[in-house]
C-alpha cells in the first residue's frame, strides 16, 4: 500500500515538474484576434526631476489580479518608469481592506517617509481622512472619493476622471454597430435594444451607463437600453447570468458592463453578441464580439501630484482628468467586428470634446419622464443623508464632475429601463 | 409561450450552475462514506480547476496544431492529477498520520485557493494581458461542444441536449457512485469502514486502503467540478477567485442529499436554480438576500427533520470526522 502511494506521489511530482519546466518558456499570448491602434492612446508622461528622497505610497484594495486595481498598478508603474523613480521610492501596498487596516497602512507609509499616500477604493476614504489628520505634512490623495471639499483638510484630496466621455465614445461605436445590424436587416430599428450589466445603482454606474447610452443614441436614434445590476463589483457568475438574461430574456443585441469580471464579455462571446468592455481590452475573451473598451488612465494624475509636491504647490482638492489630460483612454477597435465609420465618428467626437462643443449630458438629447431637464439639484457636498445641494444644469447641459470630481449624475432618463436595483 | 421559454432557460442555467456542485457533492459523499470529513473539498475543486487550466494553457499556446480530443483530454488529465495530489495530502495527513480532519481540511482549502491564485496569477503574467484574466477559448469550445441535433429539437433539445459533455458526466458519475455504494460488495465494505472501522477491520476489510481510495477518488471527482466551472460554464475564462464559494455549497448539498449521490443530482440543480432565480423573477431587491439564503435554509430544515426522525439510513456515517486507531480497539 505505502509503495503504491509513494509511486503515485512520485508520478505526480514528475508531471508537475514537467509542467513547471514548460512554464519557464516564454509565452506568446495565444490570441489570434487583432486590434487597431488605440483610438485614444495613453499620453506619454513628460519627465521632470524628482528628488532622490521623494517617496509615494499607493494603497490598493486588491492586487494586480483584480481588473480595477490592476489599472492603478499599471498606471503608477508607468509613471515610475517615466520619471525614473527607483523601486524604493514607490511603495505599493496591495490587498488593503476598506477598514482601519487602510488607516494603519496609510500611517505606516507616512512613517516610512512617503510625501504622498494614495488610496484607490471608495471605501478607503474615511480611513484616509483619519490618517490625513494625524500626518498634516503628508499629502493624502484618494481616487473616487467625495469628501475632500467638505472636509476642508489642506492635505486631503479627491480625484476622478471624466470617464463618461470615454463611455460616450464607446457608445458611439456601439450605436454604429447597431446601425450596421439594422442596415443588414438583422434587426429592425425598434429591435436595437442594448443591455447593460452594472454593479450597483450608484451615481458612478448610472452616470457611466447613461453616457454610454447617449453615445449610442448620438448615432442610432432608435436605440433603447435595459439594465441589470448584480449587487457586486466582482462576481463572474452573477455578471455572466445577468448578461445571459439580458440576451435571452430581454432580447438585447449588444451588451456593455460596469463590473470587474469577464462574466459579461464571455457570455457575449458564447452567444455571438457584440460587447463594449471597460477597464482595458478583453479581446482575448471575445475574439469575435469585442468592440472597444474605455478606461481611466491614472498615470497623468500620479504625475500631477508628484509634480505639485516636488514644486511645493498645493494639490487640487478635487481633480477631474479628461481627454485633454490623457486620463480618458480608449483601446483600438477589434478588426473582426469594426466597420469603416467607427474610427471617423469617434475621432470627430473627440475633436468636439476637445473644442468644448460637445457635451455628453446635453439636455436637448434626452428627457426624464417625457420632459426636458432644465434644473437639477444634485448631491455634490458630502453629508450622510445625501441631501441634494447644488444646481448642476446650466448652459443647456448637466455639468457632470465639475463641482466635484466623483460623478453625481443619477437621473433616470427615458429610453433606459432599469430591470432591477442594487444598493 | 414566452413563459415556457423562460422556464426552460431558467432550468438550463440551473443545470449549468448546479453541475460544479454535483461534482463537488458526489466527491464529498464518497469521501465521507469512508468516515473522512474532507473540508478541503473547496480547495481541491480550486486545485482541480487550476491544474486543468495549466494543462489547457500549455496545450493551447504551445502547440501549432489543434486537436479537439487532445484539447479535452489534456486539461482533464491535468485536473485529475492535481486533485489526486491534493487528496493525497489530505489522506496522508488524516489516514496515515491521523491528524485532525477538520483542521487538515480547512488548511487544505486555504492552501488550494492560494495555490490556484498563485498559478493563475503567474499564467496571467506570462500572457502580458491588458486585463488580468486568462482566456482558453479554443479549449472551452471543445468542452462546450453539444450534440449536433440539439438545436433542431426546440425547447426539448435545449433542455436536455444543449450542454457540454461534462454535465452528463456529472450525472453518470453520481449514478455510478450511488450504485456502487448501495448495490456492490465494495460499496458495502466502504460503508462499513465509515460506520465502524473497527468492525470492518475485524471482518478483514483493509480500512486504510478504503479510506485512501475513497478520499482520492472523491477528491478527483470534486476536482472535475472546478474544471467544469472554468472550461465550460465560464467559457474558459480564468480569473483569480472567480470560482467563489461553490465548494462550501457542495458540502451543504451533501447534508441536503442525506449522503445519497442520486439525491444530490436534484439538490445540486435546485441550489443552482436558486442561485440565479433572481434574474428570472421580479422580487423587491430588499428580498434578494433572503432568496440567496434559501439553499442554506433548506439545508438546515433537512438537518432538523433528519435528526428528529432518526432513521439510521439517513444519518451521517457513524465514524465521520474521527480517525481510526487500530490500537485503540
Amino acid at each position: 500500500m505505502n509503495k503504491k502511494i509513494l509511486a503515485a506521489i512520485i508520478a505526480i511530482a514528475m508531471l508537475l515538474s514537467a509542467v513547471a519546466a514548460l512554464a519557464g518558456c516564454d509565452g506568446e499570448g495565444g490570441a489570434n484576434a487583432t486590434e487597431t491602434d488605440p483610438l485614444l492612446p495613453a499620453h506619454v508622461i513628460e519627465k521632470f526631476d524628482v528628488s532622490e528622497d521623494f517617496k509615494i505610497g499607493v494603497i490598493c484594495l486588491h492586487d494586480e489580479n483584480s481588473t480595477y486595481d490592476n489599472n492603478f498598478i499599471k498606471s503608477i508603474k508607468r509613471t515610475q518608469e517615466a520619471l525614473g523613480l527607483s523601486d524604493s521610492q514607490v511603495l505599493i501596498k496591495t490587498n488593503i481592506p476598506e477598514s482601519s487596516a487602510c488607516e494603519d497602512a496609510a500611517k505606516e507609509l507616512a512613517e516610512n517617509g512617503c510625501k504622498i499616500v494614495f488610496a484607490d477604493s471608495f471605501g478607503h476614504e474615511e480611513h484616509m481622512i483619519a490618517a490625513a489628520k494625524a500626518y498634516p505634512d503628508v499629502e493624502f490623495c484618494h481616487a473616487t472619493g467625495t469628501r475632500a471639499a467638505t472636509e476642508g483638510l489642506a492635505n486631503f484630496h479627491n480625484a476622478f476622471a471624466a470617464i463618461y466621455e470615454g463611455r460616450f465614445l464607446a457608445g458611439i461605436v456601439a450605436g454604429l454597430k447597431l446601425n450596421e445590424m439594422i442596415d443588414a436587416g438583422k434587426i429592425t430599428a425598434e429591435e436595437a435594444v442594448m443591455g447593460y450589466v452594472g454593479a450597483y445603482t450608484y451615481a458612478e454606474v448610472i452616470s457611466g451607463l447613461t453616457s454610454f447610452y447617449l453615445g449610442a443614441k448620438y448615432v442610432c436614434p432608435s436605440v433603447t437600453m435595459k439594465v441589470r445590476y448584480t449587487g457586486s463589483w466582482y462576481d463572474q457568475a452573477a455578471e455572466q447570468e445577468a448578461a445571459n438574461a439580458l440576451i435571452k430574456t430581454d432580447k438585447c443585441v449588444l451588451i456593455s458592463q460596469h463590473a470587474d469580471s469577464l462574466g459579461a464579455p464571455s457570455a457575449c462571446e458564447a452567444e455571438g453578441v457584440p460587447n463594449v468592455s471597460y477597464n482595458g481590452s478583453t479581446i482575448s475573451a471575445g475574439e469575435n464580439t469585442f468592440l472597444i473598451s474605455s478606461a481611466i488612465d491614472w498615470a497623468p494624475y500620479f504625475a500631477y501630484i508628484i509634480k505639485q509636491v516636488q514644486d511645493g504647490n498645493a494639490i487640487d482638492a478635487n481633480w477631474t482628468g479628461d481627454i485633454s489630460t490623457g486620463s480618458v483612454i480608449l483601446t483600438g477597435l477589434n478588426t473582426a467586428t469594426m466597420n469603416d465609420k467607427m474610427k471617423t465618428e469617434v475621432d470627430s467626437a473627440i475633436a468636439k470634446f476637445k473644442a468644448g462643443t460637445l457635451h455628453v449630458f446635453d439636455t436637448s438629447t434626452f428627457t426624464v419622464g417625457g420632459e426636458t431637464v432644465t434644473s437639477y439639484l444634485a448631491d455634490v457636498e458630502y453629508d450622510t443623508s445625501f441631501t441634494p445641494d447644488t444646481e448642476v444644469v446650466s448652459d443647456g447641459y448637466f455639468h457632470e464632475s465639475e463641482y466635484r470630481s466623483a460623478p453625481y449624475f443619477d437621473l433616470r432618463i427615458d429610453g433606459i429601463e432599469f430591470i432591477n436595483e442594487m444598493y | 409561450m414566452a413563459i415556457i421559454e423562460q422556464i426552460v432557460e431558467l432550468l438550463v442555467r440551473a443545470v449549468m450552475q448546479g453541475t460544479p456542485l454535483l461534482f463537488g457533492s458526489t466527491g464529498e459523499i464518497l469521501t465521507e462514506k469512508s468516515g473522512n470529513l474532507n473540508l478541503g473539498i473547496p480547495g481541491i475543486m480550486y486545485i482541480g480547476a487550476i491544474s486543468g487550466v495549466i494543462g489547457g494553457f500549455f496545450y493551447q499556446n504551445y502547440t501549432s496544431s489543434y486537436n479537439m480530443i487532445l484539447a479535452i483530454i489534456i486539461p482533464l488529465l491535468s485536473s485529475l492529477a492535481g486533485s489526486l495530489l491534493a487528496s493525497l495530502i489530505y489522506g496522508f495527513l488524516t489516514i496515515t498520520l491521523r491528524a485532525n480532519q477538520n483542521v487538515t481540511g480547512l488548511a487544505l482549502t486555504t492552501f488550494g485557493v492560494g495555490l490556484g491564485n498563485f498559478f493563475g496569477g503567474s499564467l496571467i503574467k506570462i500572457t502580458k494581458s491588458d486585463t488580468p484574466f486568462l482566456a482558453l477559448s479554443k479549449i472551452s469550445a471543445a468542452y462546450r461542444t453539444t450534440l449536433p441535433f440539439a438545436n433542431k429539437l426546440g425547447l426539448f433539445g435545449q433542455l436536455f441536449f444543449s450542454y457540454g459533455f461534462m454535465v452528463y458526466l456529472a450525472v453518470v458519475i453520481a449514478l455510478i457512485v450511488s450504485f456502487v455504494l448501495k448495490r456492490t460488495r465494495v460499496g458495502l465494505q466502504l460503508r462499513a469502514v465509515g460506520e465502524s472501522p473497527a468492525t470492518a477491520d475485524a471482518a478483514g476489510v483493509n480500512v486504510n486502503k478504503y479510506k485512501y481510495f475513497a478520499t482520492c477518488i472523491g477528491g478527483m471527482i470534486a476536482g472535475l467540478g472546478g474544471l467544469y466551472y472554468i472550461l465550460d460554464y465560464s467559457k474558459g475564462i480564468w480569473a483569480n477567485d472567480a470560482f467563489g464559494d461553490r465548494g462550501w455549497l457542495a458540502i451543504a448539498i451533501v447534508i441536503f442529499a442525506i449522503w445519497r449521490p442520486n439525491v444530490s443530482i436534484l439538490g445540486s440543480y435546485l441550489f443552482g436554480g436558486l442561485y440565479i432565480l433572481f434574474n428570472y423573477v421580479s422580487v423587491s431587491m430588499n428580498l434578494l438576500p433572503l432568496m440567496q439564503m434559501l439553499p442554506y435554509v433548506v439545508t438546515i430544515i433537512v438537518l432538523v427533520i433528519v435528526s428528529m426522525r432518526k432513521k439510521r439510513e439517513n444519518l451521517p456515517p457513524a465514524s465521520l470526522g474521527t480517525n481510526y486507531f487500530r490500537e485503540e480497539r
